[in-house]
């Protein structure tokens, strides 16, 4: 399950090709069944410190955090599953439902594939 | 849902000198790395952390004892639990591991702290079947018998009690025989004590210098022998290894490896058979702990996978509950994960068996397993052999996982950061070792979800995307997809 902040979607790319590369591919990837994407309205209020969040469960069964931003800050363990596993559950419950947020994607990718380049005066 | 003080306001509320002097509750949240204090707290904090360089760690490991402890007892069939002398509201807390699958089951929290009380108030008594109050546990009489715990938990079923490192703060050895003799009576048949208490057994050198740390701060500790502690038991049962250091009870616990000084407090977990006649009470008292039967308890589907081995379990409450996995899990450090799983992948990717590099790095089929798994440390020399030789890392790579390994002993249990060149690709070694998760991007498309031509662009580039970042993979896309088809 990826949930992206629908500010994901309204921060296009300077290069809409690159944009538009990036959002088909990611409605392949639904369309194959090999990912499913929710979309977490901006109005859900439901958002932490945390900017990018994966949850990674090893074949052991350990669950693993890891949280990117200019390095990587991994985290496991009773405390975490239930702080940042919780976290999780929380945007899962708030985010769109697949049918919508999939249908969300494409208007996106519409707009990028017709809109013209957004430019700096 | 209620909050109830069982003192006098005026004479032990905030007084004057509440923020200006030391509490125990307030340093022992700053030694668990918390926010609720202030100078004078922070001071004592030091001054005794000074003395002694253990007193972190050992408050780390006590409560991850007393968190343990909770599924523990869940697993013994208990459904109440009372907190004595909770402190201040942490990063998880009792009735967070108790509503995973009993969400209003009673959790009564009791701390003689007005600020505790107060943190309590504002952040727990909201949730339903939590119970905060303000007592002095050394008046168990008062507290077990008034209203508001009355109301709270049912007599006719077992109690789990939580005593995490409390009796220390109280110096007075009769008062506390007497609270404990109430408490013990009061336990219906079937409840468990989980009780950890600072001792000098191991620290007779150093406890001097931090029992005068602290009173120079005005707290007052009272660290009692292995002997002393025991008693505070009574005639409850025993469980598990019996009374151990902190950090060794829970043998799957992410502090089980840790030398034993490291908890400076002895733990145990026992528990209050039915009821019996005085004979047979007598004859369980006399016989050998050896001798006693040890009850190995299956795990039922979806539980945890290691095994519980208990003595005399409640036989209402013999029967498995579906806590959630995790609970049950071993915590093993976060360093040795990250590390064991890159090095898997590494070895898997180059088509190498386990015995294959065990005899490189001088160890054998099973501590190199250990190793991979994450359950055992490697060292700087040993990654070093490995990446440098069959795993053919460039050398800028080995130097950025020698400063991963070189800062792992520095990092909080749980917790690693990997900063060192190439953590991009030790990052995307576990997300190919993982058979599941879950991704949340607050400002960008994952950069595992993105094309070919630009994989993992977040981690080079500002921008969501870029032509120019394509950073060196581990290893080629359609793999990577193949192994995120079963993870979503």
């Amino acid at each position: 399950m990826v949930v992206l902040e629908e500010a994901v979607l309204m921060r296009r790319h300077s290069d809409l090709d690159v944009w538009a590369e990036q959002l088909q591919h990611l409605i392949d990837a639904v369309q194959a069944g090999r990912i499913r994407v929710r979309i977490l309205p901006l109005a859900s209020f439901v958002h932490g410190e945390i900017a990018h969040l994966s949850e990674l469960v090893l074949p052991d069964g350990t669950r693993l955090y890891a949280i990117e931003e200019s390095d990587a800050t991994y985290r496991s363990g009773l405390h975490t599953e239930s702080r940042l596993g919780t976290f999780l559950d929380r945007v899962i419950d708030a985010a769109l439902p697949e049918a919508e947020s999939y249908a969300y994607l494409q208007h996106a990718v519409n707009e990028a594939l017709t809109a013209a380049p957004l430019r700096l005066p | 849902m209620s909050s109830v003080s069982l003192l006098d306001h005026r004479r032990d509320g905030l007084g004057d000198d509440f923020f200006t002097h030391a509490t125990s509750a307030r340093v022992y949240h700053y030694l668990l790395g918390g926010s609720e204090n202030y100078e004078a707290d922070r001071k004592a904090a030091r001054a005794v952390w000074g003395a002694a360089d253990w007193v972190k760690t050992a408050a780390a490991i006590n409560r991850d004892f007393i968190l343990q402890s909770v599924a523990f007892s869940l697993r013994l069939g208990v459904r109440q639990f009372l907190d004595l002398g909770c402190g201040y509201p942490t990063t998880v807390n009792v009735h967070e591991i108790t509503q995973e699958t009993h969400p209003t089951q009673p959790v009564v929290y009791v701390d003689r702290d007005p600020g505790v009380y107060a943190h309590g108030r504002s952040q727990l008594d909201e949730r339903p079947g939590v119970t905060v109050l303000r007592a002095d546990i050394l008046a168990m009489d008062d507290l077990l018998t008034c209203e508001a715990m009355r109301t709270a938990v049912n007599l006719k079923e077992p109690v789990a009690v939580l005593m995490g490192d409390v009796l220390p703060w109280c110096p007075d050895d009769a008062a506390v025989h007497r609270a404990m003799a109430a408490l013990r009576t009061w336990m219906p048949p079937g409840s468990t004590l989980s009780l950890s208490h600072l001792t000098d057994h191991w620290h007779r050198a150093t406890m001097p210098t931090v029992s005068a740390a602290y009173a120079e701060h005005g707290l007052h500790i009272r660290p009692r022998s292995r002997e002393e502690i025991l008693d505070l038991f009574g005639d409850l049962a025993q469980q598990g290894p019996g009374l151990t250091a902190t950090g060794r009870w829970h043998e799957a616990g992410p502090h089980a490896l840790r030398p034993e000084d490291h908890s400076a407090a002895f733990a145990g977990i026992a528990l209050k058979p039915a009821s019996r006649s005085p004979q047979k009470a007598a004859l369980a008292a006399s016989r050998p702990r050896s001798e006693e039967p040890a009850v190995i308890q299956e795990p039922g589907p979806g539980e945890s996978q290691h095994l519980i081995v208990a003595h005399h379990l409640p036989r209402a409450g013999a029967v498995p509950v579906p806590v959630r996995r995790t609970w049950g899990l071993p915590d093993l450090p976060t360093a040795q994960i990250v590390a064991g799983n890159y090095l898997r992948y590494l070895r898997e990717s180059h088509g190498l068996q386990v015995s294959d590099v065990c005899r490189l790095i001088g160890v054998s089929h099973s501590e190199m397993t250990r190793i991979e798994s994450g359950s055992r440390p490697l060292t700087q020399q040993q990654a070093h052999t490995l990446l440098a030789g069959p795993y053919q890392v460039s050398p800028a790579a080995r130097d950025g996982f020698d400063q991963y390994l070189y800062e792992a002993p520095f990092m909080p249990q749980g917790v690693m950061v990997d900063a060192g060149v190439g953590w991009p690709d030790r990052l995307a070694a576990l997300e190919h070792r993982a058979v599941a998760g879950r991704i949340y991007a607050e400002r960008l498309i994952p950069g595992l979800c993105g094309p070919p031509a630009t994989p993992r662009a977040s981690t080079t580039s500002a921008n969501p995307v870029s032509r120019r970042s394509r950073a060196p993979r581990p290893s080629a896309r359609p793999q990577r997809w193949s192994c995120w088809r079963k993870l979503f």
